[in-house]
């Protein structure tokens, strides 16, 4: 409270282990965000982490005082989960997340119709997956992800990547450090499914069912789909701009604006921010040539194969030149 | 090469624009008063600047633009960049001289350099007001973290 009379913060964040039992735990919970609010007078913005296996009245309760509740699915797929911890299951998970969307929806009904109605959880809902603690295919990830973004109430998924605290506990992976290029990469597809338009089978099928570590998901899909391009960027939809690697939704709709206006050209790219090294080989702009893109070589005449190798990163081209070369072993004759 | 001179305040550049447009003239550049003159020019007008003109041009531009597209301009001079002058300039310039009939006006037109500039620096004058307020939370004092001023939340 000192924090907030003193404009340090904003909002806090509400969570706690399970004590004796989900619903004693959640009794505390809403006690504390009560208090906060009617006694101390905190009106920043709460995010409470709600204990799967409460109790509806619980969680109405909470409701009315936080800002945001989350349910965290720790691990995507049931067996993992019994295979962990065999007292909980996804039923005690999905049943408040689900009583928890109800109470919004209702809330927003009433809103619309009483102006003073008192408000249940105005920012939504939120969630949490673990990642790289059991052994999930980021299509099972992605696809949790996916149906839980179709409720209109989840607004966000969280990806913790998986720190490897104790050594004794043969189920879990001993990981040396967390894996944090796997859970940037869950990051990018997520921010695909929710701003991009994508659907969760482009990003990710069976016959890959795990996220490239070297290239982001966007460009991968690109490079799997070549059928796709050249996208024109004078006459293609806002949908056919976004699916461009290097074109992001401020682009697109930079793009998309000035077109009534004048023709577009690849200066014009450049300079409202287009990320020109990746996306000149996918689009077209209607001109022969410029200083900006090269004369026409676009992902039908360079193969993938060969672009990809173009577009990695240094660091990765550098690995990539060092695996081809041999290299040879002096030792010492004795 | 012709050249107006103003004052450095906004109203500067919206009497600008009206002594533009009284004297029909479409100058190439608009400088501070005390400020390097460029290379080439023939010809230096200085502006006046009177709060008649500036409201006239205002209330012009209220006609013809949105609320927003007035309010990220007034937000980027708030940037108090020296090259943002003439770009402003030829924005409010160019947004009288575009002709009725058209159903959107300039300002989504990005492709314009001008509109472009104007808008990007707006842009990061929001946030960069972010990260101020963000900042000054926490300001060292006699060595210890205590919040800066009072700010008005």
């Amino acid at each position: 409270m000192e924090f907030y009379r003193r404009n340090y913060i904003e909002g806090l964040f509400l969570s706690s282990g399970v004590v004796r039992n989900p619903d004693y735990t959640m009794e505390r919970l809403t006690a504390i965000v009560r208090d906060l609010r009617t006694i101390h007078r905190f009106n920043g913005y709460i995010h409470l982490k709600a204990i799967p296996g409460a109790s509806q009245e619980l969680l109405n309760e909470a409701g009315r005082w936080a800002d945001r509740m989350s349910v965290n699915i720790e691990i995507p797929k049931e067996e993992s989960l019994k295979a962990l911890a065999p007292e909980k299951d996804h039923q005690s998970v999905f049943q408040p997340m689900r009583l928890i969307q109800t109470g919004v929806l209702e809330n927003k009904e009433e809103r619309k119709k009483f102006r003073h109605a008192p408000r249940f959880v105005p920012a939504g809902q939120s969630t949490q997956m673990i990642v790289g603690a059991t052994g999930e295919t980021d299509q099972d990830i992605l696809q949790m992800s996916s149906s839980l973004y179709k409720q209109p109430s989840m607004r966000r998924v969280y990806y913790s990547g998986y720190i490897s605290v104790n050594t004794y506990d043969k189920r879990l992976p001993i990981l040396k450090q967390p894996p944090l290029v796997r859970e940037n990469r869950l990051y990018q597809a997520d921010w695909l499914l929710r701003f991009y338009h994508f659907n969760v089978d482009e990003i990710v099928d069976d016959a890959h069912s795990h996220l490239d570590l070297d290239i982001d998901p966007k460009l991968g899909w690109a490079l799997r789909h070549p059928e796709y391009f050249p996208v024109d960027i004078n006459r293609d939809d806002y949908e056919r701009i976004l699916r461009v690697p290097g074109i992001g939704t401020k682009s697109a709709w930079l793009i998309v604006n000035s077109r009534r206006f004048n023709h577009i050209t690849s200066y014009h790219l450049k300079k409202m921010g287009v990320v020109m090294k990746k996306a000149k080989y996918f689009i077209t702009c209607g001109e022969l040539t410029s200083t900006f893109s090269q004369p026409i070589v676009g992902i039908n005449e360079l193969h993938p194969e060969r672009l990809r190798p173009l577009l990695a990163s240094k660091s990765q081209q550098r690995r990539a030149a060092q695996e081809q070369q041999l290299t040879l072993d002096f030792k010492e004759t004795e | 090469m012709l050249v107006y001179t103003f004052d450095h305040t906004l109203d500067g550049v919206l009497s600008a624009v009206f002594d533009a447009y009284f004297r029909h003239q479409s100058p190439d550049m608009l400088i501070g008063d005390g400020d390097q003159l460029p290379l080439f020019c023939d010809e230096v007008w200085e502006v006046i600047t009177t709060d008649e003109k500036a409201t006239r041009v205002w209330k012009g531009m209220e006609k013809h633009m949105s609320r927003e597209a007035l309010r990220l301009i007034s937000i980027s001079w708030l940037s108090e960049e020296k090259e943002l002058s003439t770009p402003l300039f030829h924005y409010i310039y160019k947004v009288f001289q575009q002709t009725g009939g058209n159903q959107c006006s300039i300002e989504r037109n990005f492709s314009d350099p001008d509109v472009l500039y104007v808008t990007n620096t707006a842009r990061r004058v929001a946030h960069e007001q972010l990260r101020m307020k963000q900042f000054i939370r926490f300001q060292k004092r006699q060595g210890r973290n205590l919040s800066g001023c009072s700010v008005a939340r």
